[in-house]
């Protein structure tokens, strides 16, 4: 081969691996120490290293568009595959058991492992078709339940939908962090949070916090949900989950439908609300999320 | 071996709530111990925090006198089986069931003679080539326990691990986990809000609602003598019926009152009642479907305990029926011999096996008497 040819092979090769295309300019006359300059370029950029940096630096908005396209092209996403992205957060730095574990879990090339930071890893996976909230669910649920039996690893992770254009993965992103921030405020013992099931949660989140104080010197002025006791507090959440009826509410909770009006009448007593009202039923649900929340960040 | 020991077990999160309060609990060697109870009642977090997956907020767990709070969780020597089992791919049954024993580095010698065990164990031998899709649920699921299994660990935990299969598949998986604790002789934690699952497969049931421990028993004693009301309904399907009535003493002689209906108290069951100043006061009488009887012969045998009703909906289940009817204010439900009579509409008489009531206290729903 000569030195035009092993220089081009080079070059091509950086830009695979790179993205960047590189040239040779006028003044560079020594041919050894050029492939050697190039060789050592090819060195210093592992192709693991690189497509994990474009895909970090894709997600967090920070390319411009036409590295965008030629970085997904490059990294085999293409546009028109269903994508979804689910943002896996570790109570611990993750490890190299934690990489093998997620990549085994995938079919080769199908998934792109994106490590975020020493916490959190990003998943992005190609998939046949659109799959439901459901299936994610499902597919979600399997890795945190792999991580826990494979090595023991305790890991909460938060999923958006399915995406057909690999250019919105940014905003899935954005979504999955979002809701990994929510869920530690409203869904601490869970494991698996999806965007698309935050309502209220992600209204209250974005709250000023004197507006959610000024909602409950208004509503609760002489209450405070720190004094609900666990019974109390699981029976008005059943009773806002079953829709107000008394019925399915007690067959929830395995009590006599009197047990269950007798604890609804206490809380009135103790707060002006009648929850058996949606009007009444909706400020006691608001004002509970706002007081776990405000207790959360405190 | 493997004795666990919680002792005053909490978990409180950022938000104040409290999913665990004060859980004690001492684990024999070699125990099938299961957690039972509705969502959100705090048997996963438990499970979780033996793992170490959740932080203990305070209490003590040890593990053969051990303290573990603060022992990394794949430094405890425990196995665990999720719901959620997925295989990889790509692997072979074998290389499944060896992964994990890779990620630890152990020899590959070791690794063979141990994937082979539980192979033999799981009556999975003749799998061990094959892929994950070339298999069926319940093969897969006894892959994913085969996971647990090479591991060898003192303990294994196991979080719902039938709730993803079918009716059929869990039976018959119940009774491959009862084989398997049979075979190996290993301490098994399970958590189940089925309450099926639990009464067959333990050998002690913990019972929790809304992170409270209610009852730690056998299956027969739960059943027979549940400590509370929320324990009568949750455990017995179909569930404990519940009666408001009026306690009348007479003497010795001490009377229930269900809507126009006295009822005679049997002796046993009277002491309790007298002793506990409930003459005048309402309980509730709770009195499980099996003990209502359509038949004559009870009916004739015990005229002071029957009632009247009109039968709402007849359900015929092959072996049994359910008749659902409406008295004093509350929906009932009696399991007759399939050779009743009666039918949708029919209005006949029930008599009520009192010596196999149970009455609760109305206002903090405490067994007053079994």
């Amino acid at each position: 081969m000569n030195y035009e040819q092993k220089r081009d092979a080079l070059l091509k090769k950086l830009y695979n691996e790179t993205g960047i295309t590189f040239e040779i300019t006028e003044n560079t006359n020594d041919e050894v120490q050029t492939i050697e300059k190039l060789e050592q370029l090819l060195h210093h950029y592992p192709s693991d290293d690189n497509r994990n940096f474009f895909f970090q630096q894709f997600l967090l908005g920070q390319l411009p568009k036409e590295e965008i396209v030629r970085g997904l092209h490059r990294f085999h996403v293409e546009k028109g595959t269903p994508v979804v992205l689910f943002l896996i957060a570790f109570r611990q730095p993750y490890t190299k058991d934690t990489i093998s574990i997620l990549s085994s879990m995938s079919s080769p090339g199908a998934d792109a492992l994106i490590k975020m930071d020493e916490t959190h890893i990003a998943v992005i996976r190609q998939l046949k078709a659109v799959a439901s909230e459901e299936e994610i669910y499902e597919m979600v649920a399997s890795t945190t339940d792999m991580l826990g039996a494979e090595a023991m690893i305790s890991a909460r992770v938060a999923f958006d939908h399915t995406v057909e254009d690999p250019e919105l993965l940014p905003q899935s992103y954005q979504h999955a962090y979002l809701a990994l921030e929510i869920g530690s405020l409203f869904f601490a013992s869970e494991t698996v949070l999806s965007y698309h099931r935050l309502g209220l949660e992600k209204l209250i989140f974005q709250l000023p916090e004197a507006a959610c104080r000024e909602f409950l010197s208004d509503h609760f002025a002489n209450f405070d949900f720190k004094e609900l006791d666990n019974e109390s507090r699981s029976t008005i959440q059943a009773f806002l989950d079953n829709g107000l009826s008394i019925a399915e509410t007690s067959r929830a909770l395995y009590v006599h439908r009197n047990t269950l009006i007798y604890r609804i009448d206490k809380f009135e007593k103790q707060t002006g609300l009648d929850i058996r009202k949606f009007d009444d039923a909706m400020i006691c649900k608001i004002g509970l999320m706002i007081a776990d929340s405000m207790a959360a960040f405190q | 071996m493997a004795n666990i020991s919680l002792k005053n077990i909490c978990k409180v999160y950022p938000n104040g709530f409290e999913a665990v309060k004060d859980f004690n609990l001492d684990i024999e060697d070699k125990e099938f111990i299961i957690f039972v109870g509705p969502s959100g009642c705090g048997k996963s977090t438990t499970l979780r925090m033996i793992a170490g997956l959740e932080d203990i907020s305070s209490g003590e767990l040890t593990i053969d006198g051990k303290v573990m709070n603060a022992v990394e969780p794949k430094d405890r020597d425990i196995a665990m089986v999720f719901q959620n089992y997925a295989l990889y791919p790509h692997m072979t049954v074998y290389d499944n069931m060896a992964f994990g024993l890779k990620l630890r580095k152990v020899p590959k010698d070791q690794i063979d003679k141990q994937v082979r065990e539980a192979a033999k164990i799981l009556d999975l031998e003749n799998l061990l080539e094959r892929k994950p899709k070339a298999l069926s649920g319940g093969q897969r699921q006894r892959v994913a326990m085969g996971r647990a299994i090479v591991r060898n660990p003192k303990v294994f935990l196991m979080d719902e691990p039938l709730s993803n299969l079918d009716a059929k598949l869990r039976v018959q998986m119940r009774i491959e986990i009862s084989k398997l604790h049979d075979r190996l002789g290993a301490t098994i934690i399970y958590v189940t809000h089925d309450q099926t699952e639990a009464m067959t497969l333990g050998t002690r049931i913990v019972v929790m609602k809304d992170g409270v421990v209610q009852q730690i028993d056998s299956p027969q004693n739960l059943y027979a003598k549940p400590c509370n009301q929320f324990v009568a309904g949750f455990i017995g399907s179909p569930q404990m019926n519940f009666i408001d009535a009026t306690i009348k003493v007479n003497g010795s002689n001490v009377t229930a009152t269900i809507g126009d209906k006295e009822i005679a108290i049997p002796a046993s069951k009277t002491k309790a009642l007298i002793d506990g100043g409930y003459d005048g006061k309402t309980v509730v009488l709770g009195i499980r479907p099996e003990d209502i009887h359509d038949s004559q012969m009870f009916i004739d045998a015990s005229p002071n305990t029957v009632i009247e009703s009109t039968i709402r909906v007849y359900e015929l289940l092959g072996a049994e029926v359910f008749l659902y009817f409406d008295y004093a204010g509350a929906q009932i439900t009696a399991r007759v011999d399939p050779r009743t009579t009666a039918k949708t509409g029919d209005t006949i008489s029930f008599a009520l096996d009192m010596e196999k009531a149970h009455f609760f206290n109305k206002e903090t729903g405490v067994t007053i008497t079994n």
